[in-house]
């Protein structure tokens, strides 16, 4: 009956990519969802529900009427969401908001797709459970936009008008339908509340006034915890809003400057292609004959010589037919200095006034910096690609006047030194070696440094000897943005010295250092 | 009423109805139909079904058994391909290679993909070798073929079975699942009782098979019609999330990309667009159908956009237009379920509009335009809004073009070509 009952809504509100799944529960409670990515409907429903055809059909089509009217998606859900986190903070947020975008699904759905009365059972089970004073006002509210205000009692039997509560509630809700202002007819009810350039205008007033009902006890709502409510609290779906916001130039309110710059710079560093390898600077080439099977996880497929093909019981392709690929050409390294483990990163970030000048389209870094940060992002997340990213420590040295150490960190701690990355200093450039030492003392582990800076460190003939007695011991890659100075000559033939012209070429080479010490 | 001299199938007997529009249609129909459409088909299902019984059947019944047989292996050399037509020697036989009007290729699927990509130009009427394009045929060449299913993993009945580039299945413009239309009880006693021998190699119909081909390309297609087609390539095309506002850029990332979007809920990411081939084949079907529903008495003109639509979700299913996942998730599998849905799904896009899109065009072949209406379409449908404004442009120029079209036809006829309007033109070639 279930899937009968979808396939006809399904036709009725034309949602042929939604899909709908089933489960039975013991419990005497049916609960729905409605994925945001998918638009996949999931349904848990209690064996005793199961022939409650009415209840059944309001609640796909309450979860339909999420897709089909309001949110309809996560750019409008967010909208909606930073009006309300100015009111509420959290799972709070959440449940408000939930409880706004049902109140115009519901009342759609009354007016569209008579006659409804499942929603009201659904009302009820959840009453006969628990109540709470905003489920009360919300329940009153639906019945208002229904026209049904006479039906109250049928919810709450002792509702009485000279309770002060009770009252309360009442002129709340009178106060929010006058300030709304909505048609009385029906249909341009309808064509009103779904119209999503209104929706701000319902929420505030809607906002302004449940604050004061609400209370901790959070009624489910349309089912257990709304799919809109998961959903948004996951990292993937607020990119996909920034990305959207961004493209309009704004920053949303609920995000701290740090989660912002956080997500922002995720979203944006260069995508790593593993497989690129680049190698000819540090190894020898030694050829090996023959050939080898095609691996999935090891080859591209532009590297299959499709010529011959042979039976392998554990070939990726179908059939157990696989082809034969050029074998890997490997190489005696000649400068790589690491024998054991996998090496330990340490980034030294010059974070003087040069590299923050001139800012970038009101962005709170300057170009150089900002490609910095790309770089260290590119870094971090293809450390996570090449899966060593939970067994390697982390630093951060800043310098300006001031140099700043973050200390090593685990994995799981990084968010320590991308908080110090947002926090440049912007002043002069010296360098504190004696800090380098005291880091690099306290992680006798193999390092990998990459230091990066735009000019002349002022107090270079001081530390240098043992700035690059430190460095020299450690496989380090000096990436000099800008114009070097005289000193930068004798860095030249010490370490591997990149001189970044541009610097958008600055993550580029950080990358390409990366798969030298790493792949 | 018009006529076709074609027999009927002696010796494979299939009374099961694979088109019920307008005229119960079954496999012998539909062969016919192929035939005069010039559209290759491919016969998919279980082996010892009589797939190839059928085609040899087909070879013998309209071609006087001249058809080439390839069969396909594992383990095929390109170099036999070029054999069987006797390439090597062609300069003695070249004359016996183009008059070959049929090809049967057997169990297709058995070779590997790149041979099977050999078969590309034998599907497309011509070989290549050395350089030369070698067309098949003489003037008239189809290619019948047969394949077993794909069945994947260890349990795979069928070992030595490859998976079936989109691009030759796509130059199959009839595709059919032979399991789902299984001869009768009754059927079945005929085709054991009947065996084939010299008597039924009957004589070589290619030459009158030519001249109906033609014929048939002359019904017209309603302007219905034309607006489906438009919006089966670009509507379906449609695409808000890259700046192109198209499927086929970014192809390989749909459903994924489209995570989150409200259109995925309408469907839009498990749709893609059907190719300008498989159109042609389609519209090629369209009209042989109802050519042959003429000689069956069944009179009609003009293919309109229903015929198209029937057609459409009946030669669709193989040609990867709805996204096999998921089909399997939705349908369970069930690929007639999901397509009458689809089906149904693009019959309420186009009647919602129908009235709207004739208006508009109307409008302006008469030289009006109407910013408000114009907004009507947008999305799926603003590939609309290019039309007209280029018939609007031609009208404001030269008068009202709906008047000179009923009334001077042919000065309507100069304007379209004068202009190398591709839509005008192809209102004077339908309508």
């Amino acid at each position: 009956m279930i899937r009968e009952i979808f396939e006809k809504i399904d036709k009725n509100m034309e949602f042929f990519g939604g899909m709908l799944k089933v489960f039975e529960i013991e419990e005497n409670e049916i609960r729905a969802e409605i994925s945001l990515k998918d638009w996949k409907i999931s349904i848990e429903i209690g064996k005793n529900l199961k022939n409650k055809e009415n209840l059944i059909r309001d609640v796909i089509l309450h979860e339909v009427a999420h897709w089909k009217i309001c949110p309809k998606d996560i750019i409008n859900h967010y909208n909606l969401f930073e009006i309300v986190y100015k009111y509420f903070k959290g799972e709070d947020a959440n449940y408000i908001l939930n409880a706004f975008e049902d109140l115009i699904v519901n009342t759609y759905n009354k007016f569209e797709n008579p006659p409804y009365e499942g929603q009201k059972e659904f009302f009820k089970i959840q009453i006969s459970k628990n109540i709470s004073k905003f489920y009360k006002f919300f329940v009153i509210l639906n019945l208002y936009l229904w026209d049904e205000k006479e039906s109250i009692k049928e919810f709450f039997k002792d509702f009485n008008l000279n309770k002060k509560e009770d009252f309360e509630i009442l002129r709340d809700i009178e106060e929010i339908l006058k300030s709304w202002n909505l048609p009385s007819n029906p249909h341009q009810k309808i064509s009103y509340i779904k119209n999503s350039s209104n929706w701000k205008k319902l929420l505030i007033k809607f906002l302004e006034k449940c604050k004061k009902y609400f209370d901790f006890i959070k009624i489910p709502l349309s089912g257990f915890e709304s799919t809109f409510e998961k959903e948004s609290k996951k990292g993937e779906n607020i990119e996909k809003y920034l990305i959207y916001k961004l493209k309009k130039g704004k920053i949303p309110d609920f995000l701290s400057k740090f989660e912002f710059l956080d997500i922002y710079y995720k979203i944006n560093a260069p995508l790593i292609f593993v497989k690129m390898i680049h190698k000819e600077k540090f190894e020898i080439p030694l050829l090996k004959y023959g050939k080898e099977k095609f691996d999935i996880n090891e080859n591209s497929f532009f590297e299959i010589n499709w010529k011959t093909l042979f039976f392998d019981p554990f070939s990726p392709f179908k059939n157990r037919i696989n082809f034969y690929v050029n074998p890997f050409n490997h190489g005696i390294y000649i400068k790589h200095p690491f024998k054991k483990s996998i090496p330990d990163i340490l980034f030294i970030l010059d974070s003087s006034g040069s590299m923050l000048t001139p800012n970038l389209n009101n962005f709170p870094f300057g170009e150089k910096y900002h490609n910095a940060i790309l770089g260290i992002y590119a870094v971090l997340s293809f450390l996570k690609k090449i899966g060593v990213a939970p067994y390697i420590k982390y630093s951060l040295i800043q310098f300006s006047s001031k140099t700043i150490s973050t200390g090593w960190l685990n994995y799981y701690e990084i968010k320590e030194l991308k908080k110090r990355i947002f926090c440049p200093e912007g002043s002069t450039t010296k360098f504190d070696v004696d800090l380098l030492e005291k880091t690099l003392s306290e992680n006798k582990n193999e390092k990998f440094i990459l230091f990066i800076t735009d000019s002349e460190i002022f107090n270079f003939y001081k530390i240098k000897e043992k700035l690059i007695q430190l460095l020299s011991e450690n496989y380090t890659f000096f990436f000099q943005m800008g114009k070097p100075g005289s000193a930068y000559k004798v860095l030249k033939n010490k370490f591997n010295y990149i001189k970044v012209e541009k610097s958008s070429d600055l993550y580029g080479k950080m990358i390409e250092a990366s798969k030298n010490v790493y792949l | 009423m018009k006529t076709l001299e074609l027999p009927d199938l002696k010796i494979y007997k299939n009374s099961s109805r694979i088109l019920n529009f307008e005229f119960p249609l079954n496999l012998s129909d539909i062969i016919k139909i192929s035939l005069i459409g010039k559209l290759n088909l491919l016969l998919i299902g279980e082996r010892g079904e009589g797939k190839t019984k059928l085609i040899e059947e087909v070879n013998s019944l309209y071609f006087s058994e001249k058809g080439i047989y390839i069969r396909a292996r594992p383990d095929m050399k390109l170099r036999e391909i070029f054999e069987k037509f006797n390439i090597e020697k062609m300069e003695v036989e070249l004359k016996e290679i183009r008059n070959s009007p049929f090809t049967i290729i057997d169990e297709i699927n058995r070779a590997p993909a790149i041979i099977q990509n050999e078969f590309f130009h034998i599907l497309d009427g011509y070989i290549e070798f050395e350089n030369r394009k070698i067309y098949l045929g003489n003037g008239y060449h189809v290619v019948f073929a047969t394949a077993n299913y794909e069945k994947e993993g260890i349990f795979s009945r069928y070992h030595g079975i490859f998976e079936m580039d989109a691009s030759i299945l796509d130059r199959f413009g009839v595709i059919i699942n032979t399991d789902l239309f299984s001869p009768s009880p009754l059927d079945t006693i005929e085709i054991v009782k009947n065996s084939y021998n010299d008597e039924n190699k009957e004589k070589d119909y290619s030459e009158y098979l030519k001249k109906i081909f033609d014929e048939v390309q002359k019904l017209p297609l309603s302007l219905d019609a034309i607006i489906l087609i438009l919006y089966l390539r670009h509507g379906l095309n449609y695409c808000e999330k890259n700046i192109y506002n198209s499927k086929r850029v970014m192809i390989s990332n749909i459903p994924s990309i489209c995570e989150g979007c409200h259109k995925l809920g309408k469907g839009c990411g498990y749709i893609f667009p059907p190719s300008i081939r498989f159109l042609k084949s389609l519209i090629s079907f369209s009209k042989a159908r109802i050519f042959y529903l003429n000689t069956k008495g069944i009179n009609k003109e003009i293919v309109e956009y229903n015929d198209l639509l029937e057609d459409f979700s009946f030669l669709g299913p193989f040609n990867g237009i709805i996204n096999n996942n998921f089909i399997y998730e939705k349908y369970s599998g069930d690929f007639l379920k999901a397509w009458i849905d689809f089906k149904n799904k693009i019959k309420r896009e186009i009647e919602e509009r129908k009235e709207r899109i004739k208006e508009i065009i109307i409008l302006s072949l008469k030289g009006k335009r109407y910013i408000e209406i114009f907004k009507e379409f947008d999305e799926e449908w603003e590939f609309l809004r290019e039309i007209c404004e280029s018939v609007y442009e031609i009208a404001k120029k030269e008068g009202d073009l709906l008047k000179i079209m009923e009334k001077n036809p042919y000065k309507f006829k100069e304007i379209a070509e004068n202009y190398k309007n591709p839509f005008l033109l192809f209102m004077i070639k339908n309508d």
